[in-house]
């Protein structure tokens, strides 16, 4: 199995969970390695996935020179949540603001821990 | 013994379904005991589930339930579907009783399971959550009944209480866990440790919690899978040992506790009915700021979702009579006028402390059970309290640098803080009868199976 496949077999359940948006997998220089949006015309994810790819540079930043666990951004009715996988990835999440995230934040701990393991020799 | 913990984290039914048939098929032994552990997104297709799991396994034992999530080798899952099989060496048996109220339900159950096991696992409803008719009946009943106890003298008031107790007792809303170990322990030979688990979700919803026991629905009701063989249990709460006396456990628990403030409490059996001279919602409300209560209409509209809040920072804590144990029960503004508990309070002082939650010690200390694990164990099998969840978030992970240095082989379920009756003697501070022990958060369970 191919190990993108694996890796959105990880990622797939969020993804089916109405409450989240979109789940991105982006890459050191910010370009997403894996995405699953919904279709929701009141949402603009594109424009989202966009500025997304801006910040994940300055976010990696503060991962590895200040031991940033995760970063957190909150839009109008909107939760970018934004977690380290690896030196060289980060997942993030797009969800609506009134999802309760205590649970789906171990979930996403535990894929974050998943896909580590996967892509770290 | 051979055990396989099949998964499925996806929370889209279908495929949830599909993955699980799938892992089964791969399943190369025939397990005796099968456990069934469905979520906050799954529960409700538990009959797929469970018609899948008795196509397949019919003449195993078998136990479901539904938790808050569950703990599988360094990872946690709160969605999806989780069951736990085992090829058990020694003897087990699953045994149920269904809705004959909660005090005749456990003696009936005890002696159905009667004497000479080794371990009861005891899974029983500390709160159920009936349908509308129900619900809409036990309001009126807590203002009829507190209607009269706003009338009358103290010794009425404590037959008031105890009228409505049992009332709730008859109608199965309340499993008071220290009279149901009690029962339990009694009617199996008091030698047999028990371990509860005690259901509450942490967003409740009509109907719940429920239990299946050998592919049968017996909610609301109670069952206990019974295990005969090398297998031992251990229980740690988060507190330091108890004291010998009332001030001696109070001085130790408010240096422990967050905003800690004396109160009188007027209770009897399942019910607090006055803290501080008010009703205990009023109480609550007039010490946090912030909280509103809710309407019956809100807290009817929650349980129709599935959302009703059962978990929160703030309790009334007491210390026991019979062994100066202290144990708390959460408050919140529900639309109630009689509070009811969790436990049996004709046992405690009638002072006590109203209290914010507070952990100390850290993550690690929730797993402190696992220093109890011996070296030829085979598979261990622990519950958390999944208030830990909302306690540490993210951080709950560190549980993983503890168990590694114990255990190869484990799995774990997050559940409401679990009761726990041993036979042994012990010091913990939520001892709160002889070998009976609950605290609100923070107690875990260890279950180790050992080698033949």
């Amino acid at each position: 199995m191919s190990l993108l496949l694996r890796i959105s077999e990880l990622l797939e359940p969020f993804s089916s969970d109405p409450g989240i948006y979109m789940v991105v997998l982006h890459r050191i220089d910010g370009v997403p390695i894996y995405v699953k949006a919904k279709r929701d015309k009141k949402v603009k994810l594109t424009t989202l996935l966009y500025w997304l790819e801006g910040q994940i540079k300055e976010v990696l930043y503060y991962i590895f020179t200040r031991n940033l666990s995760e970063a957190s951004f909150k839009f109008q009715d909107m939760i970018v949540r934004m977690y380290p996988v690896s030196k060289t990835l980060v997942l993030s999440i797009i969800a609506r603001d009134e999802t309760p995230l205590y649970k789906l934040d171990l979930d996403l701990e535990s894929a974050c821990r998943e896909i580590n393991n996967l892509v770290v020799v | 013994m051979r055990v396989s913990v099949v998964h499925s984290s996806e929370i889209n039914i279908r495929k949830c379904y599909a993955e699980i048939r799938e892992k089964l098929d791969l399943v190369d032994f025939k397990p005796n005991v099968v456990m069934l552990f469905l979520t906050e997104s799954t529960w409700m297709f538990w009959k797929a589930f469970n018609e899948l799991l008795q196509k397949r396994f019919p003449e195993a034992q078998m136990l479901g339930i539904v938790i808050e999530g569950y703990v599988l080798t360094r990872t946690i899952h709160t969605r999806g579907v989780c069951i736990l099989l085992m090829e058990y060496d020694g003897d087990v048996r699953v045994f149920h009783e269904k809705g004959k109220g909660a005090t005749k339900t456990a003696e009936n159950l005890g002696s159905k399971i009667g004497r000479g096991w080794d371990l009861i696992v005891l899974a029983f409803p500390a709160i159920y959550f009936p349908g509308k008719l129900r619900l809409g009946i036990t309001f009126f009943n807590d203002r009829r009944f507190y209607g009269k106890f706003q009338k009358v003298n103290e010794t009425e008031r404590m037959k008031i209480m105890e009228k409505y107790s049992e009332y709730l007792d008859r109608t199965n809303s309340v499993y008071p866990m220290n009279r149901t170990l009690r029962i339990l322990a009694r009617k199996t030979g008091g030698d047999t440790p028990i371990v509860g688990l005690n259901l509450l979700p942490l967003q409740a919803a009509t109907s719940t919690p429920f239990i299946l026991a050998n592919y049968r629905f017996v909610s609301p009701g109670a069952a206990a899978l019974c295990f005969k063989g090398r297998i031992n249990a251990y229980y740690s709460d988060i507190f330091p040992e108890r004291g010998k006396s009332y001030e001696e456990t109070l001085e130790i628990i408010k240096g422990r506790l967050a905003n800690v403030e004396d109160v009188r409490v007027t209770k009897k059996g399942l019910v607090i009915g006055e803290i501080n001279g008010i009703k205990p919602v009023d109480f609550l409300l007039e010490k946090v700021k912030g909280y509103e209560q809710l309407s019956e209409e809100e807290l009817k509209k929650l349980l129709d979702e599935g959302k009703l809040q059962t978990f929160t920072p703030y309790g009334v804590g007491f210390v026991s009579e019979k062994t100066f144990g202290f144990t708390v029960i959460g408050l919140y503004p529900y639309p109630i006028n009689f509070y009811p508990v969790l436990f049996e309070l004709d046992y405690f002082h009638d002072e006590g402390i109203f209290c914010g939650e507070h952990y100390k010690g850290g993550v690690k200390q929730l797993v402190r059970t696992f220093e109890n694990a011996k070296e030829d164990s085979e598979f261990h099998f622990f519950i958390i309290d999944s208030q830990s969840i909302f306690s540490f978030g993210r951080s709950l992970f560190q549980i993983f640098d503890v168990i590694k240095l114990y255990s190869r082989n484990y799995f774990g379920i997050m559940l409401q803080s679990p009761p726990f009756y041993n036979p042994k003697p012990s010091n913990f501070m939520s001892e709160i009868e002889k070998g009976i022990h609950y605290f609100a958060a923070g107690s875990t369970v260890l279950i180790e199976f050992m080698r033949k």
